[in-house]
């Protein structure tokens, strides 16, 4: 049986993360270092993330002066809905070693 | 190693589907916060991206290519055996094929595939006007033409050999009179044996020879310029952008 989309091991554990500060606005790298998922597994995630609706993503304007602004993203009203009910029916995975 | 890094995800970012684009173009900042290998590493993640977004598109490439490729390779043999039908017909096929294909890669090779025979045709031609009779004529062996008629077990002597007329597509074929009864034989030549064909008025048959390129340049190509604005017709008629 195939496995319904977005359930992957990868996946929880980046819905979990961003399930952790639901309302905050969370750059890519932060979440890179958090999940412990690389920039080539992250980044497509996100992606499909977005494209459900699971996500909204914005650019933040940088604290430090001179930086380029940066995107950053956070769950929908569906995506925490979403991101709870797996919460609740999978154990969430967390990802020690290197994943790419 | 973090400026290769830059201009590595900043390259492969410009062939995002748009869609996708933005989510490049953050990758890109986030970059700013790595050093060293890390950054390396993070733009090596901007192309695995890629390829995941363009994984099937990219497969669709490779059999689009490969498939034209295999053709002309195709159409080129035939060709060069002698089937001009059979390798005529293996181009319209392809063109065909390229023609509704959907990765725009295909129609590249299309255009190749149209001009195949054409160049295959005038490369093969130049080089045998250009360098092999140009030897012959400074290389004239009074028994050469007997030499060859007997190789080929043709069971005549030849007096005098007067050309009628030769044609180069897609044999060497040399039409005249071979002996002196004056019987007419047509006779087919490979390059290699006809390069040991001296006749006496060999001049004749170099002149006749450096024209072929010509004539088949006025033949050739306005077919593979057809063959292409069929293709772009087909193309814009059936195939929508995906994008």
């Amino acid at each position: 049986m195939p496995r319904a989309p977005n359930t992957s091991p990868q996946t929880q554990t980046l819905l979990q993360a961003l399930l952790e500060q639901p309302q905050t606005w969370q750059h890519g790298y932060d979440l890179s270092k958090r999940t412990n998922l690389k920039s080539g597994t992250l980044y497509p995630i996100l992606a499909r993330l977005e494209a459900s609706g699971f996500l909204e993503s914005t650019w933040l304007e940088p604290s430090t002066p001179g930086k380029p602004p940066r995107h950053a993203y956070r769950l929908t009203a569906d995506g925490t809905a979403f991101a709870l009910q797996l919460t609740k029916s999978q154990p969430l995975t967390t990802f020690k070693t290197s994943q790419t | 190693m973090k400026t290769i890094a830059r201009a590595l995800l900043r390259l492969i970012i410009n062939y995002y589907p748009k869609p996708q684009l933005e989510i490049g173009r953050g990758m890109l900042t986030e970059l700013e916060e790595l050093h060293g290998w890390e950054a390396l590493e993070w733009a090596f993640g901007g192309i695995q991206f890629y390829l995941e977004l363009k994984g099937a598109s990219m497969f669709k490439h490779i059999l689009g290519i490969s498939s034209v490729v295999i053709l002309a390779i195709l159409a080129s043999w035939l060709y060069v055996n002698h089937q001009l039908e059979l390798s005529i017909g293996v181009l319209v096929v392809g063109v065909i094929f390229a023609a509704f294909s959907q990765p725009k890669s295909a129609f590249w090779c299309a255009l190749t595939l149209a001009f195949i025979l054409p160049v295959t045709h005038l490369t093969q031609a130049y080089v045998f006007s250009s360098s092999m009779f140009h030897e012959l004529t400074a290389n004239i062996a009074p028994d050469s033409i007997k030499m060859i008629l007997t190789s080929d077990q043709i069971q005549v002597t030849p007096t005098y050999v007067t050309l009628n007329s030769i044609n180069s597509t897609p044999n060497f074929q040399i039409t005249g009179a071979f002996n002196s009864e004056k019987q007419n034989l047509a006779l087919e030549f490979s390059p290699q044996q006809l390069w040991n064909i001296q006749p006496e008025n060999w001049n004749e048959v170099s002149s006749m020879f450096e024209n072929q390129p010509v004539k088949l340049a006025l033949f050739g190509i306005p077919i593979a310029f057809l063959l292409t604005a069929l293709t772009l017709f087909l193309r814009s008629r059936f195939i929508k952008s995906p994008h």
